[in-house]
């Protein structure tokens, strides 16, 4: 199945929509941080679903293990945001949050990927939601270590068609975390998305 | 008129509504009574005058609280990565793994301009409970297998070393250790099944029986190394001259058995023994000294000269003994008048 494409302009205006969104959770995070944090304008594509191992495989495929959290959103705008994180990524944010130096144990280091997938999540999916007129409730996220060698051995994920997937680059300090974000729609709400972002 | 408080009391999630200083404005009963407070003393209370929190989980709930009140969309802590925010009793009776309730919290607005949140806690002591015993047993399966593949490629390992035992046994029982060509056991083998096709399909087929023409003096004059050398050359040529279909064998000393498969007559034998013949003429260089070596051969024919292992041999070393006789370097039929 081939996947959903954004044509030029509408990409661009959801580009400023993440951007606007980006922009907020970054002044959140260097705040709560007590620093500067600054959220690259990130680049977008679109996969199908069924791609997505191979996405991951592509971005992260030199790494033994990552971290990816999924929260999902339901109501009139519904779907399912994932984050993958190197486990050198997740411990730095870890460290800038907590503010240590000592290694941190592995409770801590998901706790704090959480609060930060969560503020990212929250802002893109509010300002989304927010221009299609709809509703939406968080559910409580969830988040585990993976390995890429066993991808095709963790169970499959149901009920969407396609993946925006955004690459995610925090600047805090002298750190750079990259992540990379997938939103999971499916077709009626990507159809709508476009629809809306159309008209914008 | 629908009495809300009656609701919030009676469900089975904690609910608690603070401020961004962590001042209580409300607790509903699941929440006091997991607590151990009264609802109703509680408000207007510091949270951490009732509660004790540890001093990081304070610092937490103040940022996702910020979080909450900016974003105006819900934070959370899960019972995954963060076990529990408020020491509260669980309420499993059996034995568990968890000194205090394992907790999902969603924290949500509830009045942003005066920096107010309402606190949702689950209980997801016996989901973490399960989640644990899962991963137990999923890590004592992993060493199961773990330990099973070891055993496997063990075996695997030694039935590889078997087989290559069996191979070098069989090697040891059907080869000639000097030269690797076919020895008595093997040539007995392969000759009894060219008698039995040859009786199923009167298929006839040649026996050439060959001797190297004063080996001894080539051991007695250069050494057994170079006889050795030259048994191994002639090997080879052996295998060069005749077919894959045919057997080269040694069945001792400088004496060679050829068994030469599907052959049409008498003409078809005699043409191969003189090629053979020929091709060992020409000089052979054993350790620096080139050496003329002849060769004499006795042939016979199935059926016509044997019907059996013993008198096809028996039959083939007289032609060979004929052969000699004739002044060697030659071949000889045998005739059932020699």
């Amino acid at each position: 199945m081939a996947s959903f494409t954004f044509n030029p302009s509408q990409e661009d205006t959801l580009k400023e929509l993440i951007n606007v969104s980006f922009g907020v959770a970054a002044s959140l995070i260097g705040d709560l941080l007590e620093s500067h944090a600054k959220l690259h304008i990130p680049e977008i594509s679109t996969i199908a679903i069924q791609d997505f191992d191979a996405k991951i495989l592509e971005l992260l495929g030199e790494e033994e293990t990552f971290y990816l959290t999924k929260q999902r959103f339901i109501g009139s705008f519904n779907g399912e945001v994932i984050f993958a994180f190197t486990p050198k990524c997740a411990t730095s944010f870890c460290n800038l949050l907590l503010k240590s130096d000592e290694a941190l144990d592995e409770a801590d280091t998901k706790s704090s990927i959480l609060e930060l997938t969560n503020i990212i999540t929250s802002a893109c999916i509010s300002q989304l939601c927010e221009i299609i007129n709809g509703q939406t409730v968080f559910q409580v996220p969830s988040i585990e270590k993976r390995d890429i060698a066993l991808l095709d051995n963790y169970e499959r994920i149901v009920g969407y068609d396609n993946v925006i997937v955004i690459k995610t680059a925090l600047d805090i300090e002298q750190e750079n975390i990259l992540g990379h974000m997938f939103i999971l729609l499916n077709n009626r709400m990507l159809e709508h998305l476009q629809y809306i972002m159309e008209g914008l | 008129m629908i009495r809300c408080d009656q609701i919030t009391d009676s469900i089975n999630v904690g609910i608690l509504t603070i401020d961004s200083e962590l001042m209580v404005l409300y607790m509903n009963t699941w929440f006091a009574l997991h607590a151990e407070l009264d609802s109703k003393k509680v408000v207007g209370q510091p949270l951490t005058s009732l509660i004790h929190l540890k001093p990081e989980h304070i610092i937490s709930l103040k940022r996702r609280i910020k979080t909450t009140l900016v974003l105006q969309a819900p934070s959370f802590f899960t019972a995954d990565s963060d076990g529990y925010l408020f020491p509260m009793k669980h309420s499993i009776t059996t034995k568990s793994a968890f000194e205090y309730m394992q907790q999902d919290i969603s924290i949500v607005p509830y009045n942003s301009a005066q920096n107010q949140v309402t606190l949702l806690v689950y209980d997801q002591t016996v989901l973490m409970e399960e989640k644990n015993k899962c991963h137990k047993e999923s890590t004592e399966l992993s060493r199961a297998i773990a330990v099973a593949n070891e055993t496997i490629k063990k075996l695997e390992s030694a039935k590889t070393k078997l087989v290559k035992q069996q191979e070098i046994i069989y090697k040891q029982a059907h080869y000639d250790s000097l030269t690797g060509l076919a020895n008595r056991t093997l040539l007995h083998q392969r000759l009894q099944l060219l008698i039995e096709e040859g009786f199923s399909y009167t298929k006839k087929f040649g026996v050439l029986f060959l001797d190297l023409d004063h080996f001894k003096k080539i051991n007695d004059t250069l050494g057994h190394d170079a006889g050795d050398e030259l048994l191994i050359k002639i090997s080879k040529i052996l295998l060069l001259c005749t077919r894959k279909s045919d057997t080269v064998g040694r069945i001792g000393g400088d004496e060679f058995l050829v068994l030469i498969d599907d052959v049409a007559d008498e003409e078809t034998l005699m043409r191969i023994a003189q090629k053979i013949i020929d091709t060992i003429k020409e000089p052979i260089t054993i350790k620096e000294n080139m050496l003329h070596v002849t060769i004499s051969i006795g042939m016979s024919l199935f059926p016509e000269h044997g019907a059996d292992f013993n008198e096809l041999i028996k039959n083939a070393d007289i032609a060979l003994y004929d052969a000699k006789a004739a002044g060697r370097n030659g071949y000889k039929l045998f005739k059932d008048d020699v």
